[in-house]
């Protein structure tokens, strides 16, 4: 299946895209995207919205989806 | 001008003379208050050449319009002097209920030159101003002191003061407030010098508002915004900033073992939840500062152990930086830097420069009293940072820093210094970041994290459309425009001037227009947010005047070599060094500073209405030349 990957800060600049469409096995959860396109973080410090709307990373993806990965933190 | 209380305190501690002025108008003016009126005062009425040591360092404690009120986070004051760590202009801001107090008092500022025969602190309260002798509080640590002078003045009185660190001169003393902390530069060895102990302040005023209906409609918008941000309203306000040592490792920018990583392979055991967890021997509970809406404070006891606030930046200098897992030595660290009042982040980075010193065998056990300083040694580390605050054995060699320690050691030791203008970089890897490869090389008082933490915008993607960050930023471009880091640096220091936390806009929460609407609510004064942080450019374009004239130029804005030539180890950074040169460039051109002497340019410094400044600094340049 097809999903449209955005990603931000470090996710982004590690992966060397900001906005990609990605060709990934059907029925991959949100957490197995992220490992199978090589994102080099856990996930538990990344928070996940499709199309629009905030998902945990148990989701399931479908065709088409839009994906947007982006980083929650911030320094001390 | 309401906000403001117009008064300023000075102190001549050699004389004992204390006077009552005005506040300088013109300063206000240009600089607005906090820092700003700090380092303008350093500028006017000191030698510049002044040793930081020395009585003619002029050491002042300044609020800001907004500290007292009740706008988020009212409660800083900026502590301003010559630094004896970095030899540069000195800032330390501090939260607790001590500014709000002085402001209650009817004070913005109390200034202090000269150096006392014997030891005293300074009482206010309220009208009432007087030197008091302290001679009995000397050799106490942080917390007996403010106990003993509460007990002497009352126990509703707000105190800061030094702990034997100060005493000692240790470049890296701090200040205390009610676990809370001017931490960074060695504000507590200027004390120190001067035989001032503690400085104890009662108010029963209160700090007037120009338009209260105005300030009702800043105040809900400037909350709102707060609380919509979901990262500091998350874990910080639940958990506290340790909260991020997790997220910190799996970004790749946890500085691990001096920085020779930067993800820790034992980052499971100093989660924060480990302390939290353990119930049975950890007790948490949540301070705040006055006025604050965060309280991002976890006050720790451990045992019998009152181990005071551990905080982020405390719990990744002497856990990772060390390459240290156990939370008890963790804690035990902490503990020492409140009682005996050292800067944590100094304190923790120059022991992990000690064990870098003492893996490559530049130093040897005749040097660190026996102690086997290994990466990883909790109890080692403990010991060697209690000796630190003491300047006890070879605690000396080190109580001043890694950089002095440096120096005196010789050899190869500077090449494991992780410091700029001799202050040590805190705990984020700048390897990570670019933008903070330019925060911690090109801050005016040292390598500082918050001048700004601008990690936010291009490692973790905020945007600010506020302040024109309408577009992410790649963390990985050491060429990209920079001038989003301007005016992001504005913003922060602008929190520095105005008395409020920059936990405000940490995060990108409170937006710049929002503050000039508190601002103009609170002192009648209609400001706009270009104009509020046009103060801080102010501010920033005469503190590098000051370093300026105290012999700082470029190379003083750089990062040691091993960002520039060791690449990071692990996470999205992997394998990536900073190019700093092309990142200075970059930034000097969006700040309109000249690249060679590292100021601003005679057209930027006519532009702020600086000449008689910029007169002073080109002068020494053409003599330079």
């Amino acid at each position: 299946m097809k999903v449209k990957v955005r990603l931000t800060g470090l996710l982004a600049a590690s992966c060397g895209f900001r906005e990609k469409t990605v060709e990934l096995p059907n029925d991959f959860t949100i957490a197995e995207a992220i490992t199978f396109m090589n994102i080099p973080v856990s996930g538990v410090w990344t928070k996940s919205s499709v199309n629009g709307s905030l998902k945990n990373k148990s989701y399931v993806l479908q065709e088409g989806d839009e994906l947007y990965l982006f980083p929650i933190g911030g320094g001390g | 001008m309401k906000g403001y209380k117009n008064c300023i305190i000075k102190v001549d501690l050699s004389s004992g003379n204390i006077k009552k002025e005005h506040l300088n108008a013109d300063y206000i003016k240009r600089y607005l208050g906090g820092e700003g009126y700090g380092i303008a005062l350093l500028w006017n009425h000191m030698p510049l050449d002044a040793d930081p040591l020395s009585p003619e360092n002029l050491l002042s404690f300044n609020t800001g319009p907004m500290t007292g009120t009740p706008a988020p986070s009212a409660s800083r004051t900026s502590v301003c002097f010559m630094s004896p760590l970095t030899n540069t202009i000195g800032a330390s801001n501090m939260g607790s209920h001590f500014g709000a107090e002085l402001k209650f008092a009817g004070y913005d500022t109390v200034a202090f030159t000269g150096k006392a025969e014997k030891p005293v602190y300074l009482l206010i309260d309220n009208e009432k101003v007087e030197i008091k002798d302290a001679s009995s509080l000397w050799g106490m640590d942080t917390r007996e002191t403010t106990e003993a002078i509460k007990e002497a003045e009352g126990h509703d009185i707000k105190v800061c003061c030094i702990g034997q660190s100060g005493e000692k001169l240790s470049s890296l003393a701090c200040i205390f407030s009610d676990d809370c902390f001017a931490g960074r530069g060695g504000a507590g060895a200027v004390m120190g010098s001067k035989n001032l102990k503690a400085v104890a302040v009662r108010g029963n005023g209160k700090v007037e508002i120009a338009d209260t209906d105005a300030f009702k409609i800043a105040f809900k918008n400037s909350i709102r915004e707060l609380r919509e941000e979901a990262y500091t309203w998350g874990p910080v306000h639940g958990y506290g900033t340790p909260a991020w040592v997790g997220g910190a490792d799996d970004f790749g920018i946890l500085p691990t073992r001096n920085y020779i990583n930067n993800k820790f392979e034992e980052i499971e055991k100093v989660l924060p939840y480990n302390l939290w967890n353990n119930t049975d021997k950890y007790k948490m509970t949540r301070r705040t500062c006055y006025a604050c809406q965060l309280g991002c404070h976890k006050y720790v006891v451990m045992g019998d152990v009152e181990v005071g606030e551990m905080e982020y930046e405390s719990l990744a200098a002497f856990g990772p930086r060390c390459g240290v897992s156990d939370y008890e030595s963790i804690c035990m660290a902490g503990y020492y830097t409140t009682i005996y009042g050292i800067d944590s982040i100094s304190g923790g980075s120059t022991i992990s420069a000690i064990m870098e010193w003492y893996e490559k065998g530049i130093i040897t056990k005749e040097q660190t009293d026996g102690l086997e300083m290994n990466f990883g040694n909790g109890p080692a580390m403990v010991e060697m940072l209690r000796k630190m605050c003491l300047r006890e054995g070879c605690g000396d060699l080190y109580a001043d820093g890694s950089f002095a320690a440096a120096k005196k050691i010789g050899g190869k030791a500077m090449d494991y210094v992780m410091a700029v203008k001799g202050m040590e970089i805190s705990a984020t890897d700048p390897r990570g970041s670019s933008s903070m490869t330019i925060s911690f090389g090109t801050s005016e008082r040292g390598a500082c994290h918050m001048r700004p933490y601008a990690a936010t915008i291009d490692a973790f993607g905020y945007l600010y459309p506020d302040l024109d960050i309408t577009e992410p930023k790649d963390p990985f471009s050491d060429t990209e425009d920079k001038s989003w880091l301007k005016a992001l640096k504005e913003c922060f220091v602008v929190t520095n001037l105005a008395g409020i936390c920059d936990f405000n806009v940490i995060n990108t929460e409170m937006k710049p227009s929002t503050m000039a609407e508190l601002y103009t609510a609170i002192t009648g004064v209609e400001i706009d947010k270009y104009e509020l942080l046009r103060t801080a450019e102010r501010t920033i374009a005469l503190e590098r005047a000051i370093n300026y004239i105290r012999g700082f130029r470029r190379k003083d804005d750089r990062l040691p070599k091993r960002f520039m030539t060791e690449p990071a180890t692990g996470g999205p950074p992997a394998g990536r060094v900073t190019d700093m040169e092309a990142a200075l460039d970059k930034y000097y051109e969006a700040c309109s500073y000249d690249k060679e002497t590292a100021v601003p340019t005679l057209e930027k410094y006519q532009e702020l209405g600086m000449m008689h400044i910029a007169e002073k600094v080109y002068n020494l340049i053409k003599q330079d030349a």
